[in-house]
């Protein structure tokens, strides 16, 4: 049965709803490598010199982060949060294949597997669709 | 099996109960369901995933109509031997081979079958067996 829920959600443009679940995904990495380092969200306000309050806002998962936001972060961090690797296969670059990432982690599987970044490649290519009804 | 098919992943990406405050009565429940198909693939990893969503509707005895009962969607991730002999790529598309996507997504549907089963075993839609399926029969009402 279709929700409201369900018909606001498929209104919502696709590129929309691919950059909030990135945001997610950047928020949950940034969140992760603090803790390694035992750094409060206080501690990498002060190392880009802004204020508690705006990382703070950032870590609700909704940012439209920028490129350069999230370079100073990860120089901050001293680690990687956005990867865009060059490691791809010299055939995939040569067919043009680019796909982004479909976060799919949180809920797809289980909600416990981790994905410590975001990467370029390995993205499900939908190849086909079925559809019946049956009686039982 | 000259595939190899190995499942690396088995998950069940939801599942939800509808009127779930409605007596369905003691009877064997009857009813319909709503299946939804997707086969894909996931690059440079090599890997084809098969995601069955399953709508179920029952015929509620008193009401005399079949209303929806609830859903369960899940995700069968699969390793071949010999991707290349099996998934043809031409251009940006990709083109499996018709009984490795058959025994696939017969694989998938069973293993709904029996998720449903053992995840429903305490609401309506757990009793329900879910009818087998041939794959062809599937697969001729593709849409892609």
């Amino acid at each position: 049965m279709t929700t409201k829920l369900d018909l606001i959600y498929e209104r919502v443009p696709a590129h929309t709803k691919l950059m909030v679940s990135k945001s997610f995904d950047i928020s949950e990495r940034i969140l992760d490598i603090l803790e390694e380092k035992g750094w409060t969200q206080k501690d990498l306000a002060e190392k880009l010199s802004k204020k508690e309050s705006e990382i703070s806002k950032w870590m609700k998962g909704t940012h439209n982060f920028t490129l350069e936001t999230i370079s100073k972060i990860e120089i901050a961090l001293g680690q990687t949060i956005l990867d865009t690797s060059n490691s791809r296969k010299q055939e995939d670059v040569e067919n043009g294949i680019m796909v982004f990432k479909n976060v799919r982690a949180d809920s797809l599987i289980g909600g416990n597997k981790h994905i410590p970044i975001i990467s370029v490649d390995d993205s499900p290519i939908i190849l086909y669709k079925m559809k019946k009804e049956i009686n039982f | 099996m000259k595939y190899g098919i190995k499942i690396v992943e088995l998950d069940i990406y939801r599942y939800s109960l509808e009127n779930n405050d409605l007596d369905w009565g003691r009877k064997k429940p009857t009813g319909n369901i709503n299946i939804n198909v997707t086969v894909s693939a996931t690059m440079p990893a090599k890997e084809l995933s098969v995601k069955i969503d399953i709508h179920i509707f029952i015929r509620h005895p008193k009401k005399n109509a079949s209303l929806p009962a609830g859903s369960i969607e899940t995700i069968s991730g699969y390793q071949i031997d010999n991707w290349d002999a099996f998934v043809k790529r031409t251009g940006e598309k990709y083109k499996v081979e018709e009984k490795l996507k058959m025994e696939l997504v017969r694989i998938s549907y069973d293993n709904t079958r029996g998720l449903l089963r053992e995840r429903g075993r305490n609401d309506i839609i757990g009793k329900i067996v879910l009818p087998v399926i041939d794959p062809h029969e599937l697969l001729k009402s593709s849409s892609k």
